[in-house]
């Protein structure tokens, strides 16, 4: 059997790291793993390259451009026996906003997205707030400036050299603005709208996981236009939350720590409910089963 | 078919930009209405190598930013959707409005509607960039409509708390010049597709010159002889509801006469009630776009107005130039046709 699933996200949003270190779990067995490796595949070029980095613990390079790679898992469920070839498409991010921004779409990207079974999609945990409020933000000044007042301040309004501001660029656009604009895509006429699972993956959750949340309730609360959009657009989107570090730590800062370990599987994390510890296989896995 | 030309046509109901047909037979390059668009991404571009070895090879799937006549009118054919029709003069505050509810829906700061999807994420987008840090600016603004925009629409899913009932919406964004147009020659409105077709009209007037003791009396004059214009061409009826908003509630609550202000506006509310008689449900409301201390928080006000909206009819679609069929195969084929007047109500 073959099952298609499809890694989508922005660029930077940690997608190369997850398929470095995915193959790196799969051909090394050091752990358990939901899925257990049948076989190499016919091209295993750009798993090496890549797979080569994240075991030196260096930045995995971004797929970047028109630079599209496709990659073939072979591999059995160790709970079922099933055995499927799993093909995931490692495509640029780049590919991944012009939807939303220019409104084309690559064919390959476009078969791709339409066959695929199931998505996992990236958001970095690390990445700043794309889409402040300049009121909001006022709000805070506000608060902040209302602690420090003092007497002779009275009420004078600070001069606000203001200007035009800078002018509106799609590709700039929020990220998860790009993101439910693919996922609205996909299920738009001329395709027919069909049912699929999708995993979140919140990467670089290593940066998060000192904050007491969950993935589940860091998604609800810091995307909130794309967890409102999962849930209220059920069936056709069923959807899991999971918290990855592929990478273990922060590079370079965390090199030398993440070398020293006998095993570079154990630098992975993955948080969810029942994902045994380091298995990046587990999202993959239910996918698959859809 | 004007193939290698990209851009679109200012002109309602023509999707020369997609189709490569004008509406008025005539060459893009020889339309006045045609907009030719900016230079195709290097890669894209003919000239590329990346292009040609791309060469058939990318989809067209965008709506765009916004939704022209006949796209909105396609996606009403295609499914339920109550169309808001925004009245009001320049800078009264309706494409700020309508860019602070879709912040507010998919940022869940409201309690009774949940945001569920727009065909114009794009739009939305651009018409509040300069309400956002990433704007560099360090005062909130909106981009004007200009007149030289056509209309247009912007699309909004929202969930209701209550049952988690979907509700679509297709709101108008038309420059503000065209009702100042209609002060001089009231039958204009007549021609205005999206407040015939309004399942609700949202009439807004401007709190900043409400509060403003020397514009006061102007502002409400020539709101009242528009409110009179659109209930003469029977723009006002039962299946219409018009909800009278007064924008910029935060910059009336700084001043010290307040209260006089929005006593003044209720009264006003009250007046045109009257004046429609039992025509329709005339409410009025009060809303910020943008913070105020005082008010605490964003949109204060919005989510009231809009609860109104949720129980719309939906019946009715546009009189268009264009027959745009409802069920087709692809984006393409939605090509509009032209059949001369038709009204497909």
């Amino acid at each position: 059997m073959t099952t298609k699933q499809i890694i989508v996200g922005m660029p930077g949003s940690g997608k190369t790291t997850f398929l470095a270190a995915l193959r790196y779990l799969l051909v090394s067995g050091e752990v358990q793993t939901s899925l257990k490796l049948l076989r190499l595949s016919e091209s295993e070029k750009h798993l090496n390259e890549i797979e080569k980095s994240w075991i030196s613990c260096e930045a995995v390079a971004r797929t970047r451009g028109a630079a599209n790679e496709w990659v073939v898992f072979h591999v059995r469920d160790s709970e079922t026996g099933e055995e499927s070839d799993l093909t995931l498409p490692d495509l640029s991010g780049e590919a991944f906003r012009e939807p939303a921004s220019r409104g084309v779409i690559r064919r390959p990207v476009y078969d791709a997205l339409g066959k695929a079974d199931g998505w996992a999609l990236f958001t970095n945990a690390d990445r700043g707030s794309d889409d402040d409020l300049i009121c909001d933000l006022s709000e805070v000044i506000d608060f902040l400036e209302a602690g420090t007042h003092t007497p002779n301040s009275g009420a004078a309004s600070v001069e606000v050299d203001d200007h035009e501001g800078v002018a509106f660029n799609p590709d700039e656009m929020p990220e998860e603005a790009k993101l439910v604009e693919l996922l609205q895509i996909i299920n738009r006429r001329p395709l027919v709208p069909r049912e699929r699972r999708l995993a979140v993956i919140i990467s670089a959750w290593d940066v998060v996981a000192d904050d007491g949340l969950t993935p589940d309730q860091w998604f609800e609360r810091k995307r909130p236009m794309l967890h409102q959009f999962l849930k209220f657009n059920r069936p056709y989107w069923e959807f899991r939350v999971y918290g990855v570090s592929a990478q273990g730590g922060v590079l370079p800062r965390d090199r030398a720590q993440l070398q020293e370990l006998s095993n570079p599987t154990e630098r992975i994390k993955i948080v969810a409910p029942g994902v045994l510890p380091h298995d990046l296989s587990t999202p993959i896995r239910w996918l698959m089963r859809k | 078919m004007n193939a290698t030309i990209r851009g679109t046509c200012k002109q309602d109901g023509c999707a020369a930009g997609v189709s490569g047909v004008c509406i008025e037979n005539l060459k893009l390059d020889e339309c006045p209405h045609f907009v030719v668009a900016d230079p195709v991404p290097e890669e894209f571009s003919a000239d590329s190598e990346s292009a040609r070895t791309m060469a058939g090879e990318v989809v067209q799937i965008g709506r765009g930013a916004s939704l022209s006549l006949a796209e909105a009118d396609a996606l009403l054919r295609s499914r339920s959707a109550s169309v808001v029709a925004f009245v009001g003069g320049p800078s009264v505050g309706k494409t700020t409005l309508v860019s602070t509810i879709y912040e507010l829906a998919r940022r869940r700061r409201m309690v009774n509607f949940g945001f569920a999807g727009s065909d114009t994420i794009r739009g939305f987008e651009e018409r509040c960039h300069l309400s956002r840090t990433a704007s560099g600016r360090a005062v909130p603004d909106t981009k004007r409509t200009s007149r030289r925009n056509p209309l247009s629409f912007l699309h909004l899913r929202l969930v209701r708390a209550s049952g988690n009932a979907i509700s679509e919406f297709v709101i108008s964004d038309r420059t503000g010049e065209d009702f100042d147009d209609v002060l001089d020659e009231p039958t204009r409105c007549k021609s205005m597709p999206e407040l015939a077709r309004a399942n609700r009209l949202v009439f807004l007037m401007d709190g900043s010159l409400l509060s403003a003791v020397e514009a006061r009396n102007a502002h409400i004059s020539r709101a009242r002889m528009l409110f009179m214009a659109l209930l003469q061409c029977g723009l006002i009826d039962s299946d219409r509801p018009v909800q009278i908003v007064l924008t910029k509630l935060d910059i009336i609550q700084a001043t010290a006469h307040a209260a006089a202000t929005l006593a003044r506006f209720d009264d006003f509310v009250a007046e045109l009630r009257t004046r429609s008689g039992e025509k329709s449900s005339v409410q009025g409301h009060k809303v910020a776009a943008r913070f105020s201390g005082d008010l605490g928080t964003v949109g204060s006000g919005i989510e009231d107005m809009m609860q109104g909206w949720v129980a719309l009819p939906t019946s009715r679609s546009f009189v268009t130039r264009f027959r745009v069929p409802a069920q087709l195969s692809t984006p393409r084929a939605d090509l509009m046709i032209r059949f001369g007047d038709r009204d497909f109500t």
